[in-house]
């Protein structure tokens, strides 16, 4: 609304003042009305759309234009496409990029030593997919459960409250980007990154620990949880 | 000379009673046409059983979240469902004055709305 109001302010301004505005101001949310839907990329979620039955009320709205990262690929990974972003600093995506891109190739590197060097038996129970790995290593990260200050009668309590599954995501993937700066100067980040991912995937070390400790913070403050406001 | 036994020999006697205390009507004593909606039922805390079931299961299993799926899956589902729930909650209110609601599914402001134009008979 108040970047809609702007809009109209700017709207009013003669034009050389405009434009120079128009370069400083990042207006930040989209101007489409409600009518209008999101792009569906992918032909299998058209094809569930069809199923369905949404399709024919869909077929003749208008579509908002697409993303810039947004395309039908099957390697397509909107998870991943958003831990690049949070890997991103100062807006250098395609730097970000490629070190999410090192730190698979890291994982693949040492699953496949350990593949080869294994026993027959024991390959089946490998996993060599990066992508998978990243998943489940996430899905071991994140917290359930958080504590978060409110403030009653002057006091400042550490309340346990639930998350969103988009919060606990966002805290997961950050808790893993942490834990890889946290290294020697000398360790590369996507090498420390990989070694941390590959530990959550085996529910082991610094970032499922940060998430145990943050656990076992909320349960003995569970004595405060009536605070929380739903 | 001035006669000063009696005087100072005399029992002290009752003051003077307080006259009866007369009520004030300060405010008028009627229901005003506005509720301020701050009691309710939206203060209870969301799925505080579910949260203390799950943290006491933590603390039996040692912090071990595999042993306790069906204590985690209840938390999230009840929390996810609460979210709902508000959602359309709000996207209900948001409709403004909806005929055919009952007083109970009504939301402070649509009352207040609906007494601003039917005002209480005085």
């Amino acid at each position: 609304m108040a970047a809609y109001k702007l809009g109209s302010m700017i709207d009013c301004i003669s034009k050389p003042y405009k434009r120079m505005i128009l370069q400083k101001i990042q207006v930040r949310h989209g101007r489409y009305p409600a009518t209008f839907i999101d792009a569906v990329p992918k032909k299998n979620d058209l094809e569930e759309l069809q199923k369905e039955g949404v399709m024919k009320e869909l077929a003749f709205s208008p579509v908002k234009a697409a993303p810039n990262d947004l395309s039908s690929s099957l390697f397509r990974d909107s998870v991943i496409n958003h831990f690049t972003n949070i890997v991103m600093r100062k807006g250098q995506k395609k730097l970000a990029r490629e070190l999410v891109e090192e730190t698979f190739v890291a994982i693949k590197r040492t699953q496949l030593a350990k593949f080869h060097a294994s026993s027959a038996e024991s390959k089946l129970n490998i996993e060599l997919s990066p992508r998978n790995i990243f998943h489940r290593a996430l899905e071991n990260c994140k917290p359930i459960i958080i504590l978060t200050p409110i403030k009653r009668g002057g006091m400042t309590y550490q309340v346990p409250v639930p998350v969103t599954p988009k919060q606990s995501t966002f805290i997961a993937m950050k808790w893993l980007i942490e834990a890889g700066k946290n290294k020697e100067r000398t360790v590369h980040f996507p090498e420390q990154l990989s070694k941390e991912i590959l530990d959550a995937f085996h529910n082991q070390g610094r970032v499922v620990k940060q998430k145990q400790d943050l656990h076992k913070q909320c349960e003995a403050n569970k004595a405060f949880a009536h605070y929380r406001w739903s | 000379m001035t006669r000063l036994t009696a005087p100072l020999l005399r029992k002290p006697g009752r003051r003077p009673a307080i006259p009866p205390f007369q009520f004030q009507e300060i405010l008028p004593l009627a229901l005003k046409n506005r509720i301020s909606g701050k009691s309710g039922a939206d203060n209870e805390v969301c799925c505080l059983p579910e949260m203390m079931n799950m943290l006491s299961c933590f603390r039996g299993h040692d912090f071990d979240q595999s042993k306790c799926g069906k204590e985690m899956q209840a938390f999230q589902t009840c929390y996810v469902n609460h979210l709902k729930n508000l959602q359309i909650k709000r996207k209900k209110e948001s409709l403004g004055l909806v005929p055919g609601l009952n007083y109970t599914e009504m939301s402070p402001t649509q009352v207040n709305r609906l007494l601003k134009i039917y005002p209480l008979l005085k």
